[in-house]
């Protein structure tokens, strides 16, 4: 899920560079990698939100 | 405007934090720590380090288009959401020793710890950017959607680009290197840094996905222990014959009376103890309050702590003389101690460290001030214990020691030893049957749930409210040397020991009972 996301922040940045005019389709796929960032933490921390600190 | 915060700057300026969040701590994790030292990141790191990649794009974005409010407003948001995942992964090791903790540091600090520094630093940053925003006619009317143009990179926003474009594309190999293409994903412990695409292609995983099968908000917190009334967390099959034990000789109640000393908070008694010089009983709240008497109707010597202020000690669930002097602790384990005093304590000094008191008694831990600091309550720490709770306490002229109940992250009964002079622990073990202990097949110590403890020469005994069992341990190998029948008592909890008697508490109908048992040796 690393790479895909790289994939798609890879892609935002051509789109920035040489394509600014398609402003929304770039935040569109930042959006879409901020999504996937925040699911797979929760994916992975699906077992605990906090750490095992002393609370 | 001749203002320096003006647009122009702003630019320069946004090129620059873009630089020192993506080039620096990104390019640092990506390019140093993952080709030359061939550290990739853990499964959380990933996610920790992309986060920083996405400040870095709004970057770009703000470079572009200028400071539009949905960019500002996403910064604020990614960052905060970065500061949960940045103290959440260092929630992991914190409770470590010194230096325990995954992967390398970097200048002392862990990768996970700069996480949350770097998204920490994010939020002043931008916060302080807001005010080139508002001195700004041309950042103004960006912000609030009053123009919308495109933007040319300067140079240097440029040089910053395609290093940053660099930068991803060579995190992009990493990620697909060592974790793989969905629905692969992070691993923790992570594996190096590797080009080996034959080998490395067979250690990606699929694990992560499979924590959706269990949720909780707290990683391994134990629920809290049994204290009647307050948590009601256990239900006690009380049958001693249900018990690892085939058989044991059954004790018998000498006598059951009523305790007429009122608490200072709460109607239940806590805990018990015998002071055997004095031939004195010591009952003590599950707030603060200890009592000591002889007829179990008077108590003209006590003392009630500041219960509320210092460290907290959860409920006091356990007491034990040394000496004169009463030791006792909270569930959490930590203590305060009662000396007896020979004169009137000081007066500030009293009202400082109790809420009431007849003046017999002092802090028993404080060196020089008396009063309940840092070193006036001592953390009584475990290892083995460490996620468990006590509900069970005893003493000696030189140790004390807790015994834990056990729970669903530290399934075992510990036995934790502590030189009072230090209040450091010395010994520590879970509890084990010494060979010449038989016990029925299959069966073991771990769902015995220790609610009492009490010293008595080289044994601890151990009070098990589950299966009624008294459990003899030996003080030095903690291994359980002998084990009684305890009779059925109303609401047991605590023990105390005197030359010649066990006394159990017990609550029925909101009254308080000592039960006085036979002892066995």
């Amino acid at each position: 899920m690393e790479f895909l996301t790289l994939v798609i922040i890879t892609i935002c940045m051509y789109l920035l560079m040489f394509k600014p005019e398609r402003e929304k389709l770039a935040f569109g796929m930042f959006g879409a990698a901020t999504f996937i960032l925040v699911g797979m933490w929760f994916v992975t921390t699906f077992g605990s939100i906090f750490g095992n600190g002393n609370y | 405007m001749n203002s320096c915060l003006n647009e122009k700057n702003f630019n320069l300026v946004m090129a620059t934090a873009i630089m020192l969040i993506l080039v620096i701590p990104v390019g640092i994790a990506n390019v140093w720590l993952g080709y030359v030292v061939r550290e990739s990141p853990c499964a959380l790191c990933w996610w920790e380090r992309m986060g920083m990649i996405l400040v870095g794009l709004l970057g770009f974005f703000i470079l572009r288009y200028g400071p539009r409010l949905k960019y500002v407003m996403s910064v604020f948001l990614i960052a905060a959401f970065g500061i949960h995942m940045g103290l959440r992964h260092l929630g992991n090791f914190v409770q470590l020793d010194v230096d325990m903790g995954l992967g390398a540091e970097i200048m002392g600090i862990r990768t996970y710890t700069w996480a949350a520094i770097v998204y920490w630093a994010v939020v002043i940053v931008m916060s302080l950017f807001l005010m080139f925003i508002k001195r700004s006619e041309e950042l103004n009317a960006d912000f609030t959607g009053q123009r919308s143009v495109i933007k040319p990179f300067s140079k240097f926003g440029k040089i910053v680009f395609y290093v940053s474009f660099a930068l991803v594309i060579s995190n992009g190999i990493q990620a697909f290197f060592t974790n793989g293409i969905p629905p692969y994903g992070g691993k923790a412990p992570n594996d190096r840094m590797s080009l080996n695409l034959p080998m490395i292609s067979k250690t990606w995983e699929t694990y992560i996905w499979d924590r959706l099968k269990s949720f909780s908000i707290k990683k391994d917190y134990p629920e809290k222990p049994y204290i009647h009334g307050i948590f009601n967390t256990k239900k006690f099959n009380e049958n001693f014959a249900s018990g690892a034990f085939e058989e044991a000789k059954k004790l018998q109640i000498l006598s059951v009376k009523e305790i007429g000393i009122k608490m200072n908070k709460g109607k239940m008694i806590a805990a018990v103890s015998y002071d055997n010089k004095n031939e004195e009983f010591a009952f003590t709240s599950h707030y603060g309050g200890s009592y000591f008497t002889k007829d179990l109707n008077t108590a003209s010597k006590f003392a009630v702590v500041d219960y509320q202020n210092s460290w907290n000690l959860g409920h006091t669930t356990a007491t034990a003389f040394t000496g004169e002097n009463l030791l006792v602790i909270g569930q959490n384990k930590t203590a305060y101690g009662l000396r007896k005093l020979e004169k009137p304590m000081d007066e500030v000094i009293q009202y400082r460290t109790f809420l009431e008191t007849s003046g017999d008694y002092g802090s028993f831990f404080e060196k020089n001030v008396d009063r309940y600091t840092k070193d006036g309550r001592p953390f009584l720490t475990t290892i083995r214990a460490k996620q468990a709770y006590a509900l069970a306490f005893g003493a000696d002229e030189k140790f004390m020691y807790t015994v834990s109940a056990a729970n669903r992250v530290v399934k075992n009964v510990v036995v934790s030893k502590f030189l009072i002079s230090e209040r450091k622990m010395s010994s520590e073990a879970y509890i084990k049957p010494s060979k010449d202990l038989k016990l029925k097949e299959k069966r073991n110590l771990k769902d015995y749930y220790v609610v009492g403890a009490a010293v008595d020469g080289d044994r601890i005994l151990a009070y098990s409210r589950e299966y009624s069992t008294l459990l003899s341990i030996d003080k030095n190998s903690f291994e359980v040397k002998d084990v009684y029948e305890m009779p059925l008592m109303k609401e047991p909890h605590s023990l105390a020991v005197s030359k010649d008697k066990l006394y159990v508490l017990g609550f029925e109908h909101g009254k308080n009972l000592l039960y006085e048992i036979e002892k066995p040796f």
